[in-house]
């Protein structure tokens, strides 16, 4: 059996619109308008025990709905979700001892307080024992460099520092699955790096199971072998994240500065001509074809500079978010 | 025209919160609603009694001006008013602006209520307001919103300086709900208590606009009320002109 | 079969006092990390207190009699007011305060990721010390009033005064959370605690005051009214066994009610949000 399972999940929600303006406003105070929007749409997967995964999509493409009805917030309109055995919304409290929904933007710390404070009373929230306590705080402060902060008061943090308490609160009962929303947004890269480095060392030490959204493809691309993508609520792409890349980079581009102007026709027959000013130009090529046309190039044209280079991970996925395909 | 759009967009913002500031409306209404029935029950079954608890709610809606709490807590305490140091507007006539929509549909709801009331007890309000002496009572309506705005806005400004004032905001409330009337009539009160109020500016903000409306003041009286009126303003408006200028200094000066 | 039930519910029992008491400490923590705000709010309290004394001191300075109850005795109707709040904001009042800012913010999904009772978390987490100043304050005044107004009042009038204002406490939580309960559903009302502490001011009054309007939206606010007044009624030996029968009955009822409306509340927030 495996850790997850979502089978045709699906989520409808009423969205209240409102018009613009100081007579739209006017308007809505008599009556308000409401349309339905899938937020999520027949989606199925499974993820099996202590897998790192990613899971990604533009704003509004449904992952943190999704998130939500796989941690018990939210009923599902349809569709059947089981984590570990327990149905999400149920929301029995063993299930949500073994859980845990980290939302990068919402603080559940006690601002005015030290964060040590607020481990303390998750403890007995989560009916810990002091020795699995003492084990598990000790081994997060270690590994997210936290010791100095433990007992300052948290509304003094900085941002990455608060992140880092806030993971660790989330953390001290040992869940057997961690949910990750967001978890660098607004963080520096030095602070991105270390969080991505400390979720790499959390899923290999205790073989926790993590399914993480992020912003950045960079969290991805260094965390997760596979990737489940949605957009509009449907799920586009379950699957290893080298399987997509290799096969959007069938294609090559092949840069080129030329020492005097070139016609366009001529570079025609080279490749798809993506770009071509004259002098600058981008060529789209077959990977395989590659080699041939940069030696035809070099010999056939005055080239000044030529460079080969494989689209990038960003650009591959918002390619599959416009085209809404793989 | 600048103020024209900038009231348009708060009229906005009101609407939004329609339901919030329907209860806003409830507070002062149950409170004087109560204290009617207190007053049945001694015996005091007058549409005096009635008339003044119902006026006195209209007019605290009309002239308390809450402006206090945003401008200590959000815009001085979490820095937010730089934001408005960077642009060529008055911070006084920012927040003057910005709660006006407030009053006028808190009025609009007071109205709608009142009328409702009335259709039930016609005999609970009495007004016998001479037609000419009208416009002298809405320039009283509008200066008694201007000294509680002044001088809560000048109460706000000590949070440059102190970093807790809440508990003196509530003193300060308790003291106007006190001297402006707020429990029962003034002429109710022990001699030493009235004596007291006609020293301090709150009972000249809602009070005397709410004895004006009833009609109960001759036109002397009206004047004379606006005269003290005006004189506590220019004192409200120099203590604010003199505590935003150092207060000013205190917060750049931290460098919030 | 019951027994293991049984000490199911010990068990239970015990992790939640386990937890309340890390709630305690963690309400100290803070109260020594903001030492100014604790005093701002003593001095508060304080002089809301004294406020209360002072409205009903002005009141019956006019009115003598009023509903059948004498000024002083309606005098000793705010002190009973006085403590029972005291008690009341201290253990729950403040809470109900975060819990519409937790609404408003849309953080209300952290409370439901914890495996304990929603309620008792959006009920129990806070706790303002300062605010029982007004119960020791309200006592205080009522000792001194009694004492100086000679009234007769024995051990019995007394324990049943104390008893009645627990349940009163209880009284007064059931309402308010049922009214609270309405933000899952309107979460930009966070100015519904105002209200509350408005409408809470009919318990300053006499029951027999709400009672007379025999109006139907007023009559919805006897439980309020019940709360002190019949505590109140048991110390001065006025007749009170109707009022006790109907705290305890009503007083059932709405915190009752109170639990179901909530777990509905849950349901259609987990559903529609």
């Amino acid at each position: 059996m495996s850790t997850l399972s979502v089978s045709h999940l699906t989520k409808h929600y009423r969205i209240y619109k409102k018009e613009a303006g100081l007579m739209g406003s006017i308007n809505s105070f008599f009556k308000r308008t409401y349309e339905t929007s899938k937020a999520v749409d027949d989606i199925s997967f499974t993820i099996e025990q202590g897998e790192l995964i990613g899971f990604i999509g533009p704003n509004g493409a449904g992952k943190t709905t999704t998130l939500k009805c796989l941690s018990g917030l939210i009923y599902p309109t349809s569709g059947e979700i089981k984590v570990l055995g327990y149905t999400p919304f149920d929301r029995n409290y063993d299930f949500l001892r073994s859980i845990s929904l980290v939302m990068g933007q919402k603080s559940q710390l006690w601002w005015d307080l030290p964060p040590m404070e607020s481990y303390l009373l998750y403890k007995e929230m989560y009916d810990i024992s002091d020795s699995h306590f003492k084990s598990s705080l000790e081994e997060l402060v270690e590994l997210l460099e936290l010791k100095e902060v433990l007992h300052v008061q948290v509304r003094k943090l900085s941002l990455g520092q608060r992140m880092k308490c806030e993971l660790v609160a989330q953390l001290l009962h040992s869940p057997k699955i961690l949910f990750l929303d967001e978890p660098t947004i607004g963080l520096d890269i030095v602070m991105q790096q270390k969080i991505r480095s400390f979720v790499r060392e959390y899923n290999r030490k205790f073989n926790a199971t993590i399914l993480l959204t992020s912003h950045y493809m960079d969290d991805v691309k260094e965390l997760c072998k596979r990737v489940i993508i949605i957009n509009h609520g449907k799920l586009l792409y379950d699957g290893a994240l080298s399987d997509i890349v290799s096969k959007h980079t069938q294609l090559k581009r092949i840069s080129i500065v030329f020492e005097k102007e070139i016609a366009k026709s001529d570079l025609d027959k080279v490749g798809v001509v993506i770009s071509h000013d004259g002098i600058n130009s981008v060529v789209e090529v077959s990977k395989d074809k590659a080699p041939e046309m940069t030696s035809y190039l070099l010999s056939h044209f005055p080239v000044e500079d030529l460079t080969v280079e494989e689209p990038q991970i960003e650009e591959i996925i918002s390619t599959i978010f416009s085209s809404e395909k793989v | 025209m600048k103020w024209l759009r900038m009231l348009g967009l708060y009229f906005e913002r009101v609407f939004e919160y329609r339901l919030r500031s329907f209860i806003w409306l409830l507070l002062p209404l149950t409170n004087n609603m109560t204290l009617i029935l207190f007053w049945n029950g001694a015996g005091m079954n007058t549409s005096a009694v009635s008339s003044y608890y119902i006026l006195m709610t209209i007019g605290g809606l009309l002239t308390t001006s809450h402006v206090e709490f945003e401008v200590s807590e959000i815009d001085i305490k979490q820095g937010q008013l730089v934001n408005y140091l960077t642009k060529p507007i008055s911070y006084y006539w920012v927040n003057f602006f910005s709660e006006i929509p407030y009053r006028v549909l808190q009025a609009v709801y007071a109205s709608i209520l009142i009328g409702a009331l009335l259709i039930f007890f016609p005999n609970a309000l009495k007004l016998s307001l001479n037609p000419l002496h009208i416009p002298l009572v809405i320039f009283i309506f509008v200066l008694g919103y201007l000294l509680s705005f002044t001088f809560k806005l000048s109460l706000a400004y000590l949070s440059f300086w102190f970093k807790d004032i809440h508990g003196l905001m509530e003193l300060v409330t308790i003291i106007i709900i006190i001297f402006s009337g707020g429990v029962m009539p003034l002429p109710w009160y022990p001699k030493i208590l009235q004596t007291i109020s006609n020293f301090l500016p709150f009972a000249y903000s809602g009070y005397y606009a709410i004895t004006a409306l009833q009609g109960i003041v001759p036109l002397f009286g009206l004047f004379s009320i606006v005269l003290i009126q005006c004189v506590w303003l220019g004192v409200l408006l120099f203590i604010n002109k003199i505590l935003w200028k150092n207060g000013i200094k205190e917060f750049t000066a931290v460098g919030q | 079969m019951e027994l293991k039930n049984l000490r199911q519910l010990a068990n239970n029992m015990r992790r939640y006092i386990r937890i309340y008491k890390a709630i305690i400490k963690i309400n100290i923590a803070l109260i020594l990390t903001y030492r100014a705000n604790f005093l701002n709010h003593i001095f508060s309290t304080f002089v809301w207190g004294v406020f209360n004394f002072i409205w009903i001191t002005l009141l019956t300075s006019k009115a003598k009699y009023v509903f059948g109850w004498r000024g002083d005795e309606l005098v000793v109707i705010t002190l009973g007011y006085i403590i029972i709040t005291g008690v009341y904001y201290s253990l729950f009042a403040h809470n109900f305060e975060d819990f519409s800012r937790i609404i408003d913010r849309g953080e209300f999904d952290t409370v439901l990721l914890k495996p304990i009772d929603p309620q008792f978390q959006i009920s129990m987490l806070r706790i303002s010390y300062a605010s029982f100043i007004r119960t020791i304050l309200g006592t205080g005044v009522l000792i001194w009033w009694i004492s100086s107004h000679h009234y007769a009042i024995g051990f019995f009038q007394v324990v049943s005064f104390i008893i009645l204002i627990g349940v009163g406490v209880i009284m007064m939580y059931a309402v308010w959370f049922i009214f609270i309960t309405t933000l899952i559903w309107y979460p930009n009302l966070s100015n519904m605690v105002d209200l509350l502490y408005t409408i809470n001011g009919f318990a300053r009054y006499p029951v027999e005051m709400l009672k007379s309007t025999g109006t139907t939206p007023l009559l919805l606010f006897i439980p309020l009214s019940l709360i002190v007044a019949t505590p109140v009624k048991v110390l001065l030996q006025k007749n009170a066994w109707g009022d006790i029968f109907l705290l305890f009955f009503i007083g059932a009822i709405l915190f009752t009610f109170s639990r179901v409306f909530w777990k509905f509340a849950l349901k259609s927030y987990t559903s529609a949000s």
